[in-house]
């Protein structure tokens, strides 16, 4: 896997940006999405390596479309972490049923959402420091 | 099964302080301070306590709901310069770049109520009372004010951000109620 394809699901614009400037130094083709029909939409189309997966969403919500996954050949071992505000059990426990790699809630400890990426992609690389651009958002970005 | 009891107002008081306290240091390196609870009798009737801080328009209200074995419905009140200041602190864009970006700044407060609001619901639903937030809805306007929900307990949580307040304003009540 030379440069996963990472999926960002997530409603907020700023959110997703975020994101993506705090893993811009990974090796990696980040895609976005802003609703559960577009984030089943680019599944499909791109079959992305990751799911970074919210779950409040315009609907399909993030476990309905997690449990879709899991019904298909193709993206059924598909890693998923999802990253939402929801923290309740009954949320966890379909995560987990569903077979997420992670659940993170917001918002997110930026090292562990790092710690879990690098567990889900074991194989995926850092861009060497002296290639990496000035990021846009200057705040929350873990020293590497 | 013995029946839960809703929290009391020192316990929302505190899950909102910790939720805002959480959010903002976390995505803003921000720390808003706390100053007071204005219950509904204090507020005798003012449907704004953000305009009886003495706040001038025009403002930003971010409202978000939650339903469940709780109920209610969160308003969180800024002033439109203030607004401008998170969103220019959470995305690195000028402040005078920011201005006419309602979208962004729409899109900002959004999530920060959703972040906050979510939080607090979180400490809800570990006390017993299962419950799922709505989507985030945001206003800017002049003039806007909120009239109370007869059934349901209020209470406006006022903070003071760049020496302005922010206002969060609380309707909840028991679910089934």
């Amino acid at each position: 896997m030379n440069r996963p394809k990472i999926l960002i699901a997530d409603d907020a614009e700023v959110t997703r940006t975020i994101i993506r400037e705090v893993l811009s130094f990974l090796k990696a083709d980040f895609l976005e999405s802003d609703t559960g029909v577009s984030t089943i939409r680019t599944i499909n189309k791109e079959n992305p390596d990751l799911v970074l997966l919210d779950i409040s969403m315009p609907a399909p919500d993030g476990l309905i479309i997690l449990k879709r996954m899991r019904g298909t050949e193709e993206f059924k071992n598909t890693p998923v972490i999802i990253i939402s505000v929801e923290s309740s059990q009954e949320c966890r426990d379909e995560a987990k049923k569903y077979n997420a790699s992670d659940y993170l809630t917001k918002p997110v400890n930026f090292q562990h959402l790092i710690d879990s990426i690098k567990k889900a992609l074991p194989d995926i690389k850092e861009i060497p420091e002296g290639e990496l651009r000035q990021p846009r958002v200057r705040r929350n970005i873990p020293k590497k | 099964m013995e029946e839960i009891t809703f929290p009391e107002i020192e316990t929302l008081e505190d899950l909102l302080v910790n939720a805002v306290d959480n959010v903002f240091s976390t995505m803003l390196e921000l720390k808003p301070v706390y100053k007071q609870t204005l219950s509904a009798e204090e507020l005798n009737g003012n449907n704004s306590p953000f305009y009886a801080l003495g706040s001038k328009d025009p403002l930003i209200v971010g409202s978000i709901g939650f339903t469940g074995e709780a109920n209610g419905v969160v308003f969180i009140y800024i002033e439109y310069e203030v607004a401008i200041e998170i969103t220019s602190v959470m995305t690195g864009m000028d402040a005078d770049e920011l201005k006419e970006e309602m979208d962004i700044i729409k899109d900002v407060i959004g999530e920060i109520c959703n972040m906050t609001i979510g939080n607090f619901k979180n400490g809800i639903c570990d006390l017993g009372f299962n419950c799922r937030v709505t989507l985030p809805t945001v206003l800017r306007g002049n003039q806007i004010e909120v009239n109370s929900i007869q059934s349901a307990e209020r209470h406006a949580f006022c903070f003071e951000l760049f020496n302005h307040p922010l206002v969060i304003d609380l309707f909840v009540q028991k679910g089934g109620q």
